[in-house]
């Protein structure tokens, strides 16, 4: 572009063809031309006038005028070209421009043809999916096609050619088939006709309405009859059972109707059964006795590998995170994510065997109200059971299982969970009777798995009760009775147990509080060394330690002990040391019989020389128990002095007493050899935290790594170069996102304007041809009035 | 001493519970003492002079003092060392001359219980008014006693005795002392005891790192004859050669019966990453408030059951024949 503004503005002026010669321009074209003028003018002008306006371009101005190579160009410095990121871009932009053009016009087409068909290029659709799709797409296609205008009625619209559209006038139908007020010429032959037969030929809409009346009729006459018929089966149905009870009685009592002999009969009833019959399946084969134990110890071992994983309490995941986990828990959170290692597979043992026992059993016929009833609580049970004798109560607990089975009734289950509880507490309720409840305890233990949940529910309300009276010191024989019962249900060597561990918790209360409590007696001693053993049973498999035992076990052991005051080596017990006040005197006959419950709440009697035994007896289970524990001998340092301490009064009466501390002697002398010192800090020794700055000998900004592993640096280059990869991938993505959107408004917008435009269009055609018609009117107008 | 003495002293005290509520804490204090409760009653009257604080301090001291040489019943020696340092000590003028009393209850040997409960007092006046106490480290080492673990202010005493050796600068030999002897408490300890003592020994550790040679002594464990050299007796603490030995009691905890305090001592197995324990997690554990975190828990899975079969539960009364019977529990009988 050269000159001057007022040249250049001409010369743009002329481009646009604003000015100018006009007559060089054909005739056609001036007509275009015109049509141009109209719409364009003012638009056109106001780009020139843009164009023009150099307040609004912006320009980069360069002091000297320099021109560089860029892209193989040559470029001036500042100038629009020269801007590297928008030159860059508007190539960007050229290619995406084109590509989104290529994909529009291949858009939904295969090959060169539009493809319209349903779900084409969905590949989320499977082949069936989009058959089905398509099928359905059809039919509503082709039902929307008739039944447009449709009302509700179905026969209507099977008669209506019109697809029940009629045309109305004044709410009357209009048709042009029935105009009976007129007629035609040749209609007269048929005057006389009609005088002969009364009624007149009916109009075809009459006839019409005829039917409709006549179906629906007949249509309620078959809706009644279907009715009745129905009720009929209904009323029948109702009477099926009686019937079949007289059937039945008749049959048997009666077997004069039948013409058959009874051989005959039994026979059918045979086939009969027989075809109700599941089809014989080769049966397994019986196994051998090998292969049965085998199978019982393949069993075993898997239970025992199940108690196993349990006792270890989800080692694995938990080794990492423990500690973590731990102060979650100490700080009073509770860390349920424990429970979830314990998740023991159900194998359902009990519910195959009752269902199998049933299909033998065969199919009940009749479900007969249960002779035997439900207790509720357990003051129902306790009246009811009390009136049978003894040896018949297992029984009668027996029946009310049979009679409750969960399969046989709605609502079984929830009586027979229930039940369990009742049983449960009827266990306790016994022992505190002092009466025999070993046959419901493995009646019990038989339930336990089924109905574990509302078992477990009794148990954890007995423990708080049990609690409470630790915490009263006034104990129950029943609570003792509870722990044992506990051990010998529940699997007492797992890391958690949601009954085991709290009744562990609630023993060592009960050691603890019997040591400190102010009323301390031979009694409570023994329920204490009683306690003592029952935890020491729990322990028999995981062997996991119990410092309130060996605690309980040194007190006990120092209140019982004749002449305390003699004894050397107190320096060296682990318990507190309190003077003994129930010591044996020396003299005392030693009595080794079994301990009964019963006497740890009687008066005191023979019990101390009896609990002497036992806590010797105790101290050696003990000490076997936790014979691979780093500290037992720090624990034999302390029952050692109390056994030869022992041994000067009863070596004689006391059988195993000698044996014992000889044992207990030699096992510590081995042990205090073979003890090593610790090792338990076994990994990887930890790096110091170090607050000096990292000063990097050849530092160079360029360099990105002075990573001295070459593979880790590579990897972490590689790294790198992914990470930005990725970036740059999806920066691309979103710009090209952002430009099809822009794009796509473009189009849009350009439609409407399009479409505008056209309406405008219209209108405005209609308004000349309504003007010419009206000037030429008023021509008319004018001419006849010149007339 | 002299009984006139003492009722100005208490003229005094009856001024400031009527004057001013600052005092009636004190007041309540000092309720719990003999004789005083009925001259109280009898001097309430109103005296309306104000007196000065320095005097009231005064008069207040010698109060106090002449009151704590009365002949004590123990539960009212514990109760006064149990507010002495909260609500006596810092209304004295000259604190000072608590100090005899002090000493003298924590020096007291037959009740374990007294000198922990006169700690908390001489902390107050070591800290405050520069006490020194001789031996001091040697008089806390012969506090660690079976018992402790068992008593109610089990907690006082481990929350003070986590500030007394907080110090990095405490000697080795001190510090693994007190390690060990804690660690061997614990073979005897309540549950709750050894929750406390397993955190406190791990915060002990990792502000003393030469005491990691109990935990981890790889040398020694090559080296064949070694006899464990600490010395369970000795009342001095920088004389038990517990540095030499490991803490096997430790190792034996990891077998806890309760499930968080065996996992809990599993740390010594582990890195020791974490920085500290915050004691007061630990401290108020009881045999109650773990029943009850035990009862909060919902029941998720079955309840594993016990599969060993056992034909009885107790030992029948008379074992006249040989029965093969298994018996879960020998020996008892209903």
């Amino acid at each position: 572009m050269a000159g001057s503004q007022l040249k250049q503005l001409k010369a743009a002026l002329k481009e646009k063809g604003l000015i100018g010669q006009t007559n060089t321009k054909s005739k056609k074209s001036k007509h275009n031309k015109a049509e141009v003028k109209r719409d364009d003018r003012q638009h056109k002008i106001d780009e020139v006038r843009n164009e023009f306006n150099k307040f609004d371009t912006k320009i980069n101005r360069t002091k000297h005028d320099v021109s560089i190579i860029q892209q193989g160009k040559f470029v001036k410095m500042g100038s629009k070209q020269h801007n590297e990121t928008s030159a860059r871009n508007g190539a960007v932009l050229k290619t995406m421009k084109m590509q989104y053009n290529l994909e529009k016009g291949r858009r939904g087409k295969t090959g060169g043809i539009l493809d319209k068909r349903f779900g084409e290029s969905d590949k989320h659709l499977s082949k069936e999916e989009k058959m089905l799709a398509r099928f359905t797409k059809e039919r509503q296609n082709a039902s929307r096609k008739r039944n447009a205008f449709s009302l509700e009625s179905d026969e209507e619209d099977e008669d209506d050619d019109e697809d029940g559209f009629t045309l109305t006038h004044s709410g009357q139908a209009l048709s042009l088939d029935d105009e009976p007020s007129v007629k035609y010429v040749d209609e007269d032959y048929s005057v006389e006709d009609e005088q002969e037969q009364p009624a007149r030929k009916k109009s075809k809409n009459e006839v019409m309405k005829e039917i409709i009346a006549k179906s629906k009729f007949y249509k309620q006459q078959r809706q009644k009859e279907f009715a009745k018929t129905q009720d009929e089966i209904d009323v029948l149905d109702d009477e099926f059972g009686d019937v079949m009870d007289d059937l039945r009685n008749v049959q048997t009592a009666t077997p004069v109707f039948s013409t058959k002999s009874a051989e005959s009969i039994e026979y059918d009833s045979k086939v009969r059964e027989l075809t109700y019959d599941r089809r014989a399946v080769p049966a397994d084969r019986t196994k051998t006795q090998e292969e049965l134990i085998k199978e019982h110890e393949d069993k075993l071992k898997k239970l025992e590998a199940d108690r196993l994983r349990r006792m270890e309490g989800f080692v694995d995941s938990r080794e990492a995170e423990a500690d973590d986990l731990d102060d979650e828990f100490w700080a009073g959170g509770s860390d349920e994510d424990e429970e979830q290692g314990f998740a023991i597979k159900e194998d359902g043992g009990d519910d195959s065997e009752s269902e199998s026992e049933d299909e033998h059993s065969g199919r009940p016929k009749t479900v007969k109200t249960p002779p035997v009833i439900m207790p509720y609580t357990h003051h129902e049970f306790e009246q009811e059971v009390s009136q049978i004798e003894p040896a018949k109560q297992a029984n009668h607990i027996n029946k009310i299982i049979q009679a409750y089975k969960p399969n046989l009734a709605q609502g079984n289950k929830e009586k027979m969970n229930n039940f369990v509880g009742i049983l449960f507490q009827h266990v306790l309720h016994l022992a505190n009777h002092d009466q025999e409840f070993q046959h419901i305890v493995e009646i019990v233990k038989k339930l336990a798995e089924t109905y574990n949940e509302k078992l477990v529910g009794t148990i954890r309300e007995e423990i708080s009760h049990i609690q409470s009276r630790i915490l009263k010191h006034h104990l129950r024989k029943s609570d003792l009775v509870f722990f044992v019962v506990i051990g010998y249900l529940f699997s007492t060597s797992d890391h958690y147990h949601l009954i085991v561990t709290p009744c562990l918790i609630l023993m060592n209360e009960l050691l603890t509080s019997i040591i400190y409590s102010p009323n301390t007696n031979v009694q409570t001693i023994g329920q204490g060394i009683f306690t003592v053993d029952v935890l020491l049973s729990y322990q028999r498999f995981a062997k996991r330690f119990d410092p309130e035992v060996v605690n309980f076990i040194e007190y006990a052991m120092l209140q019982l002990i004749p002449e305390p005051k003699k004894m050397t080596g107190l320096d060296k017990i682990l318990s507190s040391k309190t003077e003994s006040r129930f010591s044996v005197s020396k003299t005392e006959q030693i009595n080794t019989g079994i301990i009964s419950i019963k006497q740890l709440f009687k008066e005191e009697g023979e019990l101390k020389s009896q609990l002497l035994v036992k806590l010797v007896d105790i101290m050696d289970k003990l000490v076997s128990l936790y014979k691979e524990k780093s500290c037992l001998i720090e624990i034999l340092d302390s029952f050692i002095p109390i056994l030869k301490h022992l041994v000067k009064y009863f070596a004689a009466s006391i059988p195993n007493l000698s044996s014992t501390l000889t044992k207990f002697t030699k096992l510590q002398s081995n042990l205090v050899k073979s003890r090593k010192p610790l090792t338990l800090q076994h990994h990887r020794a930890l790096a110091m935290a170090t607050f000096a700055p990292k000063f990097e000998e050849n530092f160079n900004p360029d360099k990105k790594s002075y990573d001295v592993n070459k593979e880790r640096a590579d990897l972490n280059k590689i790294k790198y170069q992914i990470k930005m990869e990725k970036k740059a991938a999806l920066k691309d993505i979103r710009q090209e996102n952002k430009f099809v959107a822009r794009e796509q408004i473009a189009e849009k917008k350009s439609m409407y304007d399009e479409y505008h435009k056209k309406m405008a269009n219209i209108v405005n055609s209609i308004s000349t041809i309504e003007g010419a018609e009206k000037n030429q009117y008023e021509r008319e107008k004018k001419l006849r009035k010149n007339k | 001493e002299s009984l006139e003495q003492w009722k100005t002293s208490k003229d005094e005290q009856q001024l400031r519970t009527i004057v001013a509520n600052f005092y009636s804490l004190i007041r309540h204090g000092l309720l719990y003492v003999e004789e005083g409760i009925e001259e109280q009653q009898t001097w309430i009257g109103k005296l309306p002079s104000v007196a000065y604080k320095t005097t009231f301090k005064t008069q207040y001291q010698k109060c106090i003092i002449t009151i704590l040489s009365y002949p004590l019943l123990p539960s009212q020696y514990k109760a006064i060392l149990l507010i002495l340092h909260k609500r006596i000590i810092p209304y004295m003028s000259q604190p000072q001359g608590l100090m005899d009393f002090l000493t003298d209850s924590y020096d007291v040997g037959d009740d374990a219980i007294v000198p922990i409960l006169a700690l908390n007092s001489l902390y107050e006046l070591m800290k405050k008014y520069n006490l020194e106490y001789p031996d001091f480290y040697t008089k806390l080492y012969s506090l660690l006693t079976p018992e402790l673990l068992y008593t109610r202010y089990r907690s006082r005493f481990f929350r003070l005795c986590d500030l007394f050796l907080s110090s990095t600068h405490l000697s080795a030999n001190l510090v693994a002392s007190f390690i060990k002897k804690l660690a061997r408490l614990s073979v005897a300890a309540s549950a709750s005891g050894v929750v406390i003592i397993i955190p406190f020994i791990y915060n002990l550790l990792k502000r003393h790192p030469t005491c990691m040679i109990m935990l981890h002594n790889p040398d020694k464990a090559k080296s064949g004859d070694y006899v464990d050299p600490f010395d369970n007796n000795e009342k001095n603490p920088m004389n038990t050669r517990a540095i030499g030995s490991s803490l096997w009691e430790l190792e034996t905890l990891m077998t806890h019966y309760h499930p968080n305090i065996a996992t809990l001592a599993k740390i010594f197995g582990e890195p020791f990453r974490k920085h500290s324990y915050n004691m007061e997690d630990f401290l108020d554990w009881s045999y109650i408030s773990l029943l009850e975190s035990e009862s909060t828990r919902r029941y998720k899975t079955l309840a594993a059951l016990e599969f060993e079969e056992f034909d009885m539960l107790f030992d029948e009364a008379d074992k006249s024949e040989e029965t093969n019977k298994r018996v879960l529990l020998e020996g008892w009988t209903v």
